[in-house]
């Protein structure tokens, strides 16, 4: 027996006389072979070899975000509890800038045989349109039912967003008034089929009829 | 692994510090919480909980020592406090004090599969698979050829070099559990 069958065979287990006598009167692989195996039977240790479930990395990072470092605070630390306080008040910043400046428009939806006035307040931003919708006296949708707001052009309609029932409404967008002329609402089931099922219980003047 | 730069930032608390040392260490923690745990739910929870602690005590890390006997040391401390909770839970009104209990023989030999699972990672990969085929899946030469489909005298080549790596960076294990 050459010196790589035996040693092949005695990695793969085969501990038959050919191969045991081969490995224990070889001088080379005796030299080679006693390290490998001892250090064989700990790799045949097969907790060793258990894999982790993917993800854990993502669990551990929620555990470290609801935990308090011991000690003094890494710096690095405080820079990401710096950088997020300035991403807070950047995007609180915005929105006061946003709604503390005129809307580059604003109208009334006109009711279709429905109770109640909505008005509509836009601002173009970089990637679209903010809106506030205020609706009153209109009836809260009933069990099984909202109200969703579209932008439409014609023959393509974009979901602005829903909301249940009066009040005022933040509503983001990613196309402009300019494109998508068309403002309006529907009473839609929740049925989980996306699409305009329902009927139109507002709409822009001039579409409405 | 005593990658300066990576350990000063480590200690500094970076978060992509500790994920670089998560992904190079997780599977020797996990490996050493299931051997002595005995359940992968433990285990997992063990390895969030050490780097969790790890992660925590960054700041009295010395960055010019290498991160594993660290690291194995809070792994092993988080086994035996997952091990002493689960018996607690267990625990009939007879087990009077379950924490002063001694530790399942499960436990024994921690240090060494440590050094084990650590020298495997640190194979290539092409020799990582033939390994874990052969001890983990046991496998023929021929059987694992298949499976990777690459010609068994490649694998035989692969497996004893593979072996012979293994080896050296495990004399010292070998030498103390010999």
């Amino acid at each position: 027996m050459r010196c790589g069958e035996a040693r092949a065979a005695y990695l793969e287990g085969d501990r038959s006389e050919q191969v045991t006598a081969h490995l224990a009167t070889c001088p080379a692989c005796r030299e080679v072979g006693a390290p490998i195996e001892s250090m064989a039977s700990l790799l045949d240790d097969v907790a060793l070899w258990e894999e982790p479930a993917p993800g854990g990395w993502e669990r551990t990072v929620r555990l470290m975000a609801g935990a308090v470092p011991e000690g003094p605070r890494p710096p690095a630390l405080k820079l990401a509890a710096v950088a997020i306080a300035a991403v807070v008040l950047a995007i609180v910043g915005f929105l006061a800038l946003t709604t503390a400046r005129a809307p580059d428009w604003e109208f009334d939806l006109v009711a279709v045989d429905s109770p109640g006035q909505a008005s509509i307040a836009g601002w173009n931003t970089e990637a679209g349109s903010r809106m506030v919708l205020t609706v009153e006296d209109l009836p809260p949708a009933r069990d099984g039912f909202y109200y969703e707001v579209w932008l439409s052009d014609g023959p393509r309609h974009i979901s602005a967003g829903s909301f249940s029932g009066p009040g005022s409404v933040d509503l983001w967008v990613g196309v402009r008034r300019s494109e998508f002329p068309r403002v309006w609402i529907s009473l839609e089931p929740a049925d989980g089929v996306p699409g305009i099922d329902g009927a139109t219980v507002f709409d822009t003047s001039g579409f409405d009829s | 692994m005593r990658d300066g730069a990576l350990l000063r930032r480590f200690r500094s608390g970076d978060p992509d510090a500790v994920r670089v040392l998560y992904e190079r260490f997780e599977r020797p923690v996990f490996a050493v919480a299931f051997r002595a745990l005995g359940s992968r739910a433990l285990a997992e929870e063990a390895v969030q909980q050490t780097f969790l602690q790890a992660w925590r005590a960054s700041d009295r890390f010395d960055p010019a020592r290498d991160p594993a006997p660290w690291l194995y040391a809070i792994a092993r401390r988080v086994a035996v406090d997952l091990y002493r909770r689960e018996r607690r839970h267990k625990a009939s009104d007879l087990d009077a004090q379950p924490e002063m209990a001694a530790l399942p023989t499960s436990f024994e030999g921690m240090w060494e599969a440590w050094q084990v699972r650590l020298a495997v990672e640190g194979l290539p990969t092409e020799e990582f698979e033939i390994v874990r085929c052969t001890h983990f899946l046991g496998l023929t030469h021929a059987e694992t050829a298949d499976r990777l489909d690459i010609p068994v005298g490649t694998v035989k080549s692969r497996s004893f070099r593979a072996h012979q790596r293994l080896a050296e960076a495990l004399a010292h294990v070998r030498e103390v559990t010999a």
